[in-house]
């Protein structure tokens, strides 16, 4: 049996785990349901890494040569199995033989590429929370949760139907809403969670009008169908442009692209295995994955110029953002959306594979930092990177882990990051010079807070935190938190020394620092572009010649080095000199006030019509409602006198009926 | 083949019968013979559809014949199974159980292969005494002697009302033979003739619990123990839809007759007065009954259509029913000998006190409701299914609009096991593996008939194609 029939258990796994685990959680002794959990996901990496074997053993080779020579016509080397793409199809909602939507199962080599990635990374995020969680109060129900977020996302990249994509798009969108509120006794994460939700979900619409858009264009949901020529030559340019849009909006707000970026740095509210799960393994991932497979549609339609440039903004914005934040689950947060821009960017520059390249070597790193970054909080009791004390000194092997993936986002040589970026900026020189100039200035700004960030929380002594004292930092006016409905975040005890964390989070850090760089490897020349030339179907140009590639990577190291070097310099020496003036800062902490914009304007607009439709519904529907509620009610009240237990009643009604039916019958 | 299940039956509960009182300590030896006798018969049942001809002119071979004997040997399959739920059995004596429930499947068999109405109405007695006994089981609560005093009584009300109407017939026709009845009232349909034909489907109206003939129903269902209302719920409802099917298209002419008008009218009746009656029902078997009642009244509609796929909804609702309907049951028998109340104040924080047990009796409650990807849903979508083919837009209206209000009452049962926390007292319960086993089985079929219910509709077609 191969791993290819097998795959259907890839989400099935998980999605039963999470059945048992809700179920009967409770009664698992202390920490059996996070290790449950854990193997469950370590048996789905097993059968995700069988299946990228299997796929790779029946995908198409392709020539290198001819490929970096610019010929894509000859660079077929080896055709690939006749039944690959593989597909498992099952029949669902079928009544009495008509075609129904088909459950259908569609493993191409970027499928099964993401597939194992999201195993990997959610596995060792599972294994970091068995020692991270513990001795929460809901411990069982975090993981249940991990496990059907987990499920949803391979369900979504396995899905060969846009229709179960939609849904389980939606399951994830409900799993971040109950992840990030998980702590739901803080008003932050309340305000959090929804704001999370109600973004994606006003994004959600997208996917759905689209979606419904294309079902009555060309009658199905089938995702191999959709990049067919003849399907697509059903579809004018200008409905193609209209559904590609439609679906980019839900591909926005799920991955946190201007203008709908503003969920996911109050997501970090979550736990960080969430922040994790969310940022580096799923949900971001699923609206970069679904933009790639709209990818034929979007061309069609003549829209991938407004792909590209939301993602180089973004890229850019959220990179100058990042340095003016003291939080490092948000400083993170902000290197997402912008790695987020860069995959966008190349996607909408045609490096669709330099795209894939990077979303996956990102998942990994990003899982990496984030829980990193856990091991941190976990070790220094805060999440200030000012009041972290030399935890280079008392947590070696989250530093230097840590360092690697920090190595990685920067674009250091000859880390993942730096080879899957460095190839999408080439993409971006061929085809649009300012967006390949605003992908530059993103990759200085990266280089630069990342730098920050490590010099002082890992190297410089705990020392008080310069924002915390200010006035203007009370409350969370980006949650339309007034000053005294937000605690500002804790700062460690007094006298507390950091210390290192437990050993299932120290391997699941090793494991996944190894995995970012053999994976960066792997799509590197220095790997022949192996994973590129996997997930290559033929189109795309975004392998350079080597000459222009040396030019790319010089520059790239360069830019990502003067990055490093400022920070180095400002930091190391004096971290607390305020060098950029206040009224700067503080805007760059209120993120521009987009935030507050949306609330109060935004939300008031919306607000409105709710009025008058509150008064309709109060006194209108709900008056309907109720009458409807009560006349049942009195009806079944009265009704019951009927019954009433004798047997001369009840052989009465017997002849009444006779007679009913007789005269019924008779007129 | 049919003859054999016949035989066998017949044969196999007077045999029960004699050796009971010597495996009263015994229950389970009883249940496991009873069992393999259903299983023989299910597994002859499935072989008989080839068959054509007529068993001593008396009963019709076929697949409609082959069809009651599968549906009603699953019946006495699973009831012989969870007769052994309870731990030593029923204080009076297992074995009649045994052997009355084998008769009372016997009956159903009998009646649905009947060729005339002699037949036709033996079958229908033999099942009835069977049932009478099995309310009475509970002879310990007063509420049970009384239910199965009284649930007699208007069976013979119900009898007699059959045979005066059969006699009317008689006298119109001048044949007891469905051929010779159809030939009858194809010319004229007299005063005479239609008053008899009201009687009859009086009489079988009484045994489908369609509303006003239900009455006897919610009292019968509270006062037995959960296992023999499960048996009431399905094997009798079953041979009834099964004969009145048979006899509609084969004695009172099919589509035209005035028959169908009255089903379709005491079908809309039944669904919309049980689904009220329901609604603030405390006790859980007379909740049930209603359900009961509301349930046959779908399936009316269905056969009131007098089409092909109108049979096929009837035949598949059935099915579906029986698996639903008899875990409910099995998941009360099992609880009310944990000393559970069947009321939804008892089993409140049901969910909490065995999960297990909660996830099973949702599946089955949600299936009554009609839930997609479960079996209840299915055999409502064909019933509707059928309702739209027939253009039959006021019931079609009237039937989803009840769907509506089912759903209120059955996810009171659910808000209780699942919302609401148990009582002090209450522990963790555990129940019998029997009735455990019993159920997840149930609970797969329910779904698995829910998601593939391809191959056995094919089969349940094919097996009602012949009354067409």
């Amino acid at each position: 049996m191969s791993y290819v029939e097998l795959s259907y258990w890839i989400p099935l796994l998980p999605a039963l785990g999470f059945v048992v685990l809700i179920l009967f959680g409770r009664s698992l002794p202390g920490r059996s349901s996070g290790w449950i959990a854990t193997a469950v996901m370590a048996v789905v990496a097993v059968l995700s890494l069988g299946l990228l074997y299997d796929v790779m053993l029946a995908a198409p080779g392709w020539d290198l040569a001819a490929l970096l020579g610019g010929h894509h016509e000859e660079a077929l080397a080896k055709a690939g199995s006749p039944d690959f793409p593989f597909r498992l199809e099952w029949n669902w909602l079928a009544i009495r033989g008509e075609a129904g939507i088909p459950l259908v199962i569609y493993i191409d080599a970027l499928a099964a590429v993401v597939t194992a990635m999201v195993a990997l990374a959610s596995l060792f995020i599972h294994l970091f929370s068995v020692g991270y969680m513990d001795g929460e109060e809901r411990y069982p129900t975090f993981f249940a949760y991990l496990q059907l977020f987990s499920a949803a996302m391979l369900a979504f990249v396995l899905a060969g139907n846009f229709f179960h994509s939609l849904l389980s798009w939606e399951v994830m969108g409900l799993m971040s809403y109950l992840l990030i509120g998980f702590l739901y006794k803080k008003k932050t994460a309340q305000q959090a969670q929804k704001k999370a939700f109600i973004t994606t979900k006003l994004a959600d619409l997208g996917f759905m009008l689209g979606l419904f858009w294309l079902y009555l264009l060309v009658g199905n949901f089938d995702l191999a169908d959709l990049a067919s020529e003849q399907t697509l030559a059903m579809i004018g340019t200008g409905a193609a442009a209209a559904v590609g849009l439609l679906v980019f909006v839900a591909a926005m707000g799920k991955s946190a692209q201007f203008p709908l970026h503003v969920w996911l740095l109050d997501a970090m509210e979550g736990p960080t295995p969430v922040s994790a799960m969310i940022h580096a393994a799923t949900m971001v991932a699923a609206g970069v994955y679904l933009t790639a497979r709209f990818y034929p549609l979007l061309i069609h339609g003549d829209v991938l110029w407004v792909v590209a440039l939301v993602g180089a903004f973004t890229a850019l914005f959220a990179a100058i953002l990042a340095p003016a934040f003291a939080d490092v689950k948000k400083i993170l947060a902000w290197s997402t959306v912008s790695q987020l821009g860069y995959m966008f960017l190349g996607l909408g520059v045609f490096g669709w594979a330099a795209a894939m390249f990077h979303l996956v070597a990102h998942a990994f790193f990003k899982a990496l930092l984030f829980l990193g970054s856990g091991s941190m909080i976990h070790g220094a009791k805060t999440q200030d990177i000012f009041e972290m004390d030399q935890l280079k000194k008392y947590m070696p092997w989250t530093y230097w882990t840590f360092l690697i993936g920090a190595l990685a986002l920067m674009g250091i040589p000859p880390f993942a990051g730096f080879w899957s970026k460095d190839l999408i900026l080439h993409a971006a020189e061929e085809h649009a010079k300012a967006l390949w100039l605003m992908g530059l200035t993103a990759a200085f700004f990266t280089a630069f807070y990342t730098t920050r960030m490590i010099v002082i929380a890992f190297h410089k002594p705990a020392m008080p935190s310069p924002w915390k004292a200010a006035e203007w930092t009370r409350g969370a006016p980006w949650l339309n938190l007034g000053p005294d409905e937000a605690e500002p975040d804790p700062s460690p005890p007094e006298g507390h020394h950091p210390h290192e964390s437990g050993v299932e989070m120290i391997t699941a850090l090793v494991a996944l620092a190894a995995l970012s760089f053999f994976v960066g490897l792997w799509g590197s020349p220095l790997g022949g572009y192996g994973l590129l030339t996997l997930v290559y179907w033929g189109e795309m140009p975004e392998i350079l010649p080597a000459s222009k590639l040396m030019m790319g990577y010089l520059t790239g190291t360069l830019v990502a080095l003067s990055g490093v070097a400022l920070a180095w310099f400002w930091y190391s020496t004096d971290p607390l000199r305020q060098r950029a003036p206040v009224w700067l800062t503080r805007m760059l902490q209120r993120r521009f006030y987009i935030d507050e914009f949306y609330y109060q304007v935004v939300g008031r607009i919306a607000q409105a019509p709710t009025y008058v439709l509150a008064f309709v519904d109060r006194y209108l529907v709900d008056g309907l409602v109720d009458l409807v509620g009560y006349s049942t009610q009195v009806a079944s009240a009265f009704l019951r006198h009927l019954q009433s237990g004798r047997f001369a009643t009840y052989a009465l009604y017997m002849l009444l009926g006779a007679l009913a039916l007789y005269v019924g019958g008779v007129r | 083949m049919t003859l054999a299940v016949i035989l066998i039956l017949a044969l196999g509960g007077l045999v029960l019968a004699l050796i009971a009182p010597n495996f009263d300590d015994r229950p389970g030896a009883l249940g496991a013979i009873s069992g393999t006798i259903f299983g023989a018969t299910l597994l002859l049942g499935l072989g008989a559809a080839g068959e054509t001809g007529t068993l001593y002119g008396a009963i019709q071979l076929g697949p409609t014949t082959a069809l009651a004997i599968v549906l009603l040997s699953l019946v006495g399959l699973l009831v012989a199974a969870g007769a052994t739920i309870r731990e030593g059995g029923f204080a009076l004596g297992s074995g009649e159980v045994h052997a009355l429930v084998m008769w009372g499947v016997l009956g159903g068999i009998l009646l649905v292969g009947s060729v005339h109405l002699l037949i036709f109405y033996l079958g229908l007695e033999l099942s009835a005494y069977s049932t009478y006994v099995l309310v009475g089981y509970n002879r310990e609560r007063r509420f049970g002697t009384e239910a199965a005093a009284k649930y007699m009584m208007l069976g013979a009300v119900g009898s007699a009302l059959l045979l005066f109407g059969m006699a009317l017939v008689y006298a119109e026709t001048g044949s007891i033979g469905y051929p010779g009845i159809a030939l009858g009232l194809a010319y004229n349909t007299t005063p005479l003739a239609l008053g008899g034909l009201a009687l009859m489907l009086v009489g079988l109206g009484f045994k489908l619990a369609w509303v006003p003939f239900h009455a006897w129903a919610p009292d019968a269902y509270q006062g037995s123990f959960p296992l023999m209302a499960g048996f009431l719920s399905v094997a009798p409802k079953t041979a009834v839809a099964l004969g009145l099917a048979v006899l509609l298209s084969r004695a009172f002419g099919g589509a035209s007759s005035p028959v169908v008008g009255w089903i379709t009218g005491l079908a809309l009746v039944s669904v919309v007065l049980g689904s009220l009656w329901a609604l603030l029902q405390a006790d859980l078997k007379r909740l049930l009954a209603y359900s009961t009642i509301v349930h046959m009244g779908f399936l009316g509609l269905a056969l009131a259509t007098v089409s092909l796929t109108g049979y096929v909804a009837v035949a598949y609702y059935l099915l579906a029913y029986i698996v639903t309907s008899l875990g409910l049951f099995f998941a009360l028998e099992a609880l009310e000998a944990r000393g559970v109340p069947s009321t939804i104040a008892g089993w409140k924080g049901l969910g909490r006190r065995s999960p297990l047990v909660g996830v099973l009796v949702a599946i089955f409650v949600l299936s009554l409701a009609g839930v997609p990807l479960l079996a209840g849903f299915l055999a409502k979508l064909y019933v509707f299914a059928a309702l739209a083919e027939a253009q039959a837009w006021t019931a079609l209206v009237v039937a989803v609009v009840m769907v509506v209000l089912g759903y209120y009452f059955y996810f009171r049962i659910l808000a209780a096991v699942f919302l609401e926390e148990p009582g002090e007292e209450a522990q963790a319960l555990e129940i019998s593996p029997t009735a455990l086993s019993l159920m997840v089985v149930l609970a797969v079929a329910v779904i698995a008939l829910g998601v593939w219910p391809q191959s056995v509709l094919g089969w349940l077609q094919q097996a009602v194609a012949g009354l067409l």
